[in-house]
């Protein structure tokens, strides 16, 4: 691609929250609005020096990468105050008075002090509070689209000026590089891992994938390898595989049901994504 | 087409505006006593690049209004009165006001009935074209800043009266395309 004047078009910013919001505008891809101003991404790095006395008190030797997070500020003029609240309510660890399915008034009922945001579950599942944001805008070279994968309402946003004039709210969002952080503990499998129908019991890898979030991968042959933890199955395309039992080629990358098994998880922070080019459809 | 002299002809002003007012159909607003002026206002934005010192090596064109000044000699008294007040936002009588901050579009198409945040107050705007058969058709004006300059005295009033018309829409992202295909004239009469 050659060197040239990068202007991106009309954007517009969409926002997806959790399972938790089935039934309203938030459980699926919806309209948050059009800012006044361009939107503003700001990546924020994360760093530490490593220094030694041979090169003085100032000068590093090395430096560590302590990954990053992402800042989206945008002011919004032709917006839905509705769905607005709903991702207010979402980045107060889903406070507010939920009096229809859709529908919190965050200002109302707040979550107790020190509440999670993901509460170690996946992207977009019920309980996990982050919100995914979408901008979109023709002219992106990015493939049109940015989508920033687990974000929350940071800092003092405006959400209201009243008065006379067109309501501005000047949001600023943070994207952090979420992965659901599991317990170590035993679970018990709820079902065989011969099928891979929605809604059974498999064994998901922390570290997300290239597509929408935790990347399904079968049982190893060591099951307490700390990179696998349990979870359910929500994308029909999630192994194992139609008709193939693993159990037959290998007893132990199968889960039997009733049966306990020890799992020790740690954090992996490879491979996690902050935003890419994609959309939640 | 070829070259030639250009003579609009005697110039009729229509107009047509939200229909529950008396301009809810097309109707005669008058005559001017001096051509009226059509003045277009384009919005350029420079782009500035620090190698091409103060001069820009290219521009973005950032939408358009149009701004019409016309001298009405031989109108209808009754249809300015509705004309102003719904520039107002839909003012309830000529000489009052709407609350501050009221909308003229509302999101509502072209000519939607209602007072106040229900209807659509803008005014579509015709200049008849009778001797060259080019029209005027200007959709979503309203009389601006300095709407007329009437003078009360012995001889006629000729009122100067001006007008912006805008690009609206109600859908304005329109799939990512934004004011592409947005009309703000076309040279058909007013219907």
């Amino acid at each position: 691609m050659s060197r040239d004047f990068q202007i991106q078009g009309p954007a517009i910013v969409r926002v997806r929250g959790g399972e938790h919001w089935s039934g309203g505008a938030m459980g699926s891809l919806t309209e948050l609005g059009m800012c006044s101003e361009p939107i503003k991404i700001e990546l924020v790095r994360f760093y530490r020096r490593i220094g030694a006395d041979d090169f003085g008190p100032n000068a590093s030797v090395d430096t560590m990468w302590n990954l990053g997070e992402c800042v989206v500020r945008m002011k919004l003029i032709h917006f839905d105050p509705f769905v607005l609240r709903d991702c207010l309510s979402d980045s107060m660890a889903g406070g507010g008075d939920l009096t229809q399915i859709g529908v919190r008034f965050p200002g109302v009922d707040l979550r107790a002090a020190g509440s999670l945001l993901g509460n170690g579950l996946p992207r977009l599942a019920s309980g996990n509070y982050y919100v995914s944001v979408n901008v979109s805008s023709p002219n992106d070279f990015n493939a049109n689209q940015w989508r920033f994968f687990t974000c929350y309402l940071s800092e003092q946003p405006v959400i209201h000026k009243i008065g006379c004039e067109a309501n501005v709210a000047e949001l600023v969002w943070k994207a952090i590089p979420y992965v659901p952080i599991y317990v170590s503990g035993s679970y018990t499998a709820t079902k065989s891992s011969t099928t891979n129908s929605p809604g059974e019991l498999y064994l998901l890898k922390i570290n997300q994938g290239t597509n929408n979030g935790p990347e399904w991968v079968p049982q190893t042959d060591n099951i307490q390898t700390p990179t696998f933890i349990e979870g359910f199955v929500t994308d029909a395309d999630a192994p194992p595989v139609a008709g193939v039992d693993p159990a037959a080629d290998n007893p132990e990358d199968s889960t039997v049901v009733g049966v306990t098994y020890t799992v020790r998880k740690e954090i992996l922070s490879s491979g996690t994504m902050l935003w890419d080019h994609g959309r939640d459809d | 087409m070829a070259r030639d002299f250009f003579i609009n002809g005697p110039t009729m002003v229509y107009v047509r505006g939200r229909s529950d007012t008396n301009i809810g159909t097309v109707q005669e607003l008058g005559l001017s006593d001096t051509p009226i002026r059509v003045r277009p206002q384009f919005k350029h934005r420079p782009i500035h690049v620090d190698a091409w010192g103060d001069v820009s090596p290219e521009v973005q064109f950032m939408l358009a209004s149009v701004e019409l000044t016309i001298s009405l000699i031989h109108f209808d008294r009754s249809l300015l009165d509705v004309c102003l007040q719904e520039s107002m936002g839909g003012a309830p009588a000529i000489g009052q006001l709407t609350t501050a901050g009221t909308r003229l579009g509302n999101n509502k198409a072209l000519y939607a009935p209602g007072n106040g945040t229900l209807g659509n107050h803008y005014i579509t705007l015709g200049l008849s074209s009778p001797i060259s058969g080019k029209p005027w058709r200007f959709f979503a004006c309203y009389m601006n800043t300095i709407p007329m300059d009437f003078p009360l005295g012995t001889e006629k009033s000729a009122v100067a009266t001006n007008w912006t018309c805008i690009p609206y829409d109600r859908d304005i992202y329109n799939a990512g395309l934004g004011s592409y295909g947005i009309a703000l004239w076309d040279h058909n009469a007013v219907t």
